[in-house]
């Protein structure tokens, strides 16, 4: 009569490692199973066939090759110097390239009231005043056109509609 | 394996003179093509000694080396399949048989250990290593589990499987 008991179960307990409280139910259970006790004895067998299996051994030469091959891929793997030349161009761009960026950001006018070149510019206190309007002397005609133009840039920088946008009326 | 780590290379040496006969043994059944699988042998201890600042302690040293092999065997197998050029069993590479004259017992038992090598080359790749990992190399489950990365219950019934066909082969050719 064949025994329902899982054969997993037997292979765990012969292999060690079934629990202690399963292991005690099985080894109070084989006694009365004769299937169990031959599938026991088969898996044993088994595992000392399997264990008995002649191991492969490596050629004498076998350890020598090993260090030879870690030198050959040694002198084969390119140098520190290599690497680091390999690694650090791009880095060093980089980091030339991103400290530019900041000097500029530096360099730029806060809050957009100081034009860019304020660093050249002579400051306030050394200009010499202008006493006078009568001073100043236009050097050519005004160009009219280009100041009608200046309201419509203004009123677009307030954020109104452009002469064109409006609606018609 | 943590000496070498620290700049020991005696520890290495004693780890590959160690290991070196069971990965081969290993990886001669998983592939079944012996220059194959010395090769392969010497790309799994490569592999350590270039890794081994990287290696932490999480498990057993001969878990992480055969998962190393079993990675390298499942490679290889799949590589010649790809080439249509699935290793032929190479049954002589797995040890000479040297029965003695008249020795009707010893010539059983030879008898015996060609058929069980035989249905071990044709188990399935993961059976094939459960069981030499099991019943070879003396890993528990846990530790096949890891090496093989798949779960305890998984490697149980690999064991099964791989079992009944070996009993099967076996006892098909004792009666």
């Amino acid at each position: 009569m064949e025994c329902q008991r899982n054969p997993e179960t037997i292979a765990e307990f012969v292999d060690g490692e079934l629990g202690p409280a399963e292991r005690a139910e099985l080894e109070a259970h084989l006694p009365g199973c004769a299937p169990c006790r031959e599938r026991v004895a088969a898996e044993r067998r088994l595992g000392e066939l399997l264990a008995a299996l002649p191991a492969i051994e490596a050629p004498g030469d076998f350890e020598a090759r090993f260090w030879a091959r870690i030198g050959r891929e040694r002198d084969a793997a390119p140098s520190l110097w290599d690497r680091l030349r390999g690694s650090i161009w791009p880095r060093v761009l980089t980091l030339g390239v991103a400290a530019a960026g900041l000097t500029l950001l530096l360099l730029l006018p806060r809050g957009g009231t100081t034009p860019p070149t304020a660093a050249l510019r002579v400051p306030e206190a050394d200009r010499p005043i202008v006493a006078d309007s009568e001073d100043f002397e236009l050097v050519q005609d005004p160009d009219m056109d280009a100041i009608s133009m200046v309201d419509v840039l203004e009123s677009w920088d307030d954020g109104s509609p452009a002469p064109d946008d409006a609606p018609p009326s | 394996m943590l000496a070498f780590q620290g700049g020991d290379r005696r520890a290495f040496e004693a780890l590959f003179a160690r290991y070196t006969p069971r990965v081969l043994t290993f990886l001669t059944r998983m592939v079944r093509d012996r220059a194959r699988a010395e090769e392969l042998t010497q790309d799994v201890f490569v592999r350590i000694y270039n890794a081994a600042d990287r290696y932490e302690a999480r498990a057993r040293f001969s878990t992480y080396v055969f998962g190393i092999a079993h990675n390298l065997a499942l490679n290889e197998l799949a590589r010649a399949h790809r080439k249509h050029e699935q290793a032929r069993p190479d049954l002589s590479a797995l040890g000479a048989i040297d029965p003695a004259p008249g020795a009707e017992e010893q010539l059983d038992a030879e008898r015996t250990r060609g058929r069980l090598e035989r249905a071990i080359a044709e188990l399935p790749e993961r059976q094939r290593a459960a069981v030499l990992l099991r019943s070879e190399q003396g890993l528990d489950y846990e530790e096949i589990a890891t090496a093989l990365e798949t779960s305890i219950s998984s490697v149980k019934s690999l064991l099964h499987r791989a079992r009944e066909t070996l009993l099967a082969a076996l006892g098909k050719e004792d009666a």
